[in-house]
């Protein structure tokens, strides 16, 4: 079973996994700001999500933020997308400060 | 039989709100805290709440609570936590400290916010040419450990510097008196006092996450919950 990791970098690919591989999505995140990624939207049918993250950085100083780390599993076959907003939770009627996606298919 | 003795009044009055401060000889009533600010995304609010502090002092200083005062963060933040003491708005060097920006309004001192506006994001230093001409220093700053000597701070001269840890549950703040009840750790966060009410037991602070967030931007917090009374910051001007 295989690991990957994507950041920053991978916004907008689309990677194809086997099902059963366990991967992550990895992003900056400065919580004290008000600013955090949302809760995952994608296909429940088609990944799992195993583990939602926050470790500060460390040399983070008052104000400093960290990185979000969330942890998925490929169940099944198929073709979904993960889209993740950076924005405050009581802001909801306002666009999001930046957008994420990563489009997953799952193979055999 | 022996009178029982009195309980000794405590040295400071029982509650004070910079925001609706009575008249109070040399002072005239008003509002001596100016308005919420936001930080937006970058990780700069210990500049945010230490001119917010700074910008009241100025207002007390020249006995005059409707002067327009708005000093420049970008400069305090960009132009001497990242490009002398080499902190970002975020990763291993995002944030500051409250000593480090106190110093430096003392030193050189900070310009209006005409002069280097306010943008959030890692950025060079970029003042107004005449920028020397328009610095606000501040006379002598000094950290507070003593919830006793912060109230006294507060109902005598004016707002504070302080720090706490955020958690989960601070988000959703919107009215009452927060108290730490759920949710994830998620960092330091620096805010300004404006007062505090010793009869519900909490601390007034101003926070810069816009007027959108908590009460109209402000909150109250009870004493001793999450670090926020642990040290507080005073500046003069």
């Amino acid at each position: 079973m295989t690991t990957s990791t994507y950041q920053e970098r991978d916004r907008g690919r689309t990677v194809t996994l086997t099902v059963g591989t366990r991967f992550s999505v990895e992003l900056e995140e400065n919580p004290t700001t008000g600013y955090k990624w949302s809760a995952p939207e994608f296909d429940g049918r088609s990944l799992a999500l195993e583990a939602d993250d926050y470790t500060l950085a460390k040399g983070a100083a008052i104000g400093g933020g960290g990185t979000r780390k969330f942890g998925f599993a490929v169940k099944s076959t198929g073709r979904t997308t993960i889209r993740l907003a950076y924005r405050r939770p009581w802001e909801k009627d306002t666009a999001p400060e930046a957008t994420f996606e990563l489009t997953v298919i799952g193979t055999r | 039989m022996a009178m029982a003795a009195a309980a000794a009044a405590p040295p400071y009055p029982p509650a004070i709100d910079w925001r609706h401060f009575p008249a109070h000889a040399p002072l005239p009533a008003g509002d001596y805290v100016t308005p919420v600010r936001d930080q937006k995304t970058c990780g700069s609010c210990v500049a945010f709440g230490t001119l917010a502090a700074f910008e009241a002092a100025i207002r007390i200083h020249d006995k005059n609570p409707a002067k327009a005062v708005d000093l420049s963060e970008a400069d305090l933040f960009y132009c001497h936590a990242e490009a002398e003491h080499g902190r970002h708005c975020s990763g291993p060097s995002g944030g500051w400290w409250p000593d480090a920006a106190l110093a430096c309004c003392q030193n050189p001192g900070v310009v209006d916010e005409p002069c280097f506006p306010y943008t959030p994001g890692d950025q060079p230093c970029k003042k107004c040419t005449d920028w020397k001409k328009r610095l606000t220093k501040i006379a002598k700053w000094q950290k507070i450990t003593s919830t006793t000597a912060m109230k006294q701070w507060l109902a005598t001269r004016g707002p504070l510097i302080t720090c706490f840890t955020v958690y989960a549950d601070f988000y959703s703040y919107h009215s009452g008196i927060y108290h730490h009840v759920s949710g994830a750790l998620e960092g330091g966060h620096c805010v300004c006092c404006v007062g505090y009410d010793d009869a519900r037991r909490y601390w007034i602070c101003k926070n810069s996450w816009n007027t959108t967030w908590g009460d109209h931007g402000f909150f109250n917090i009870a004493y001793g919950q999450v670090g926020i009374d642990a040290a507080m910051w005073a500046l003069e001007i």
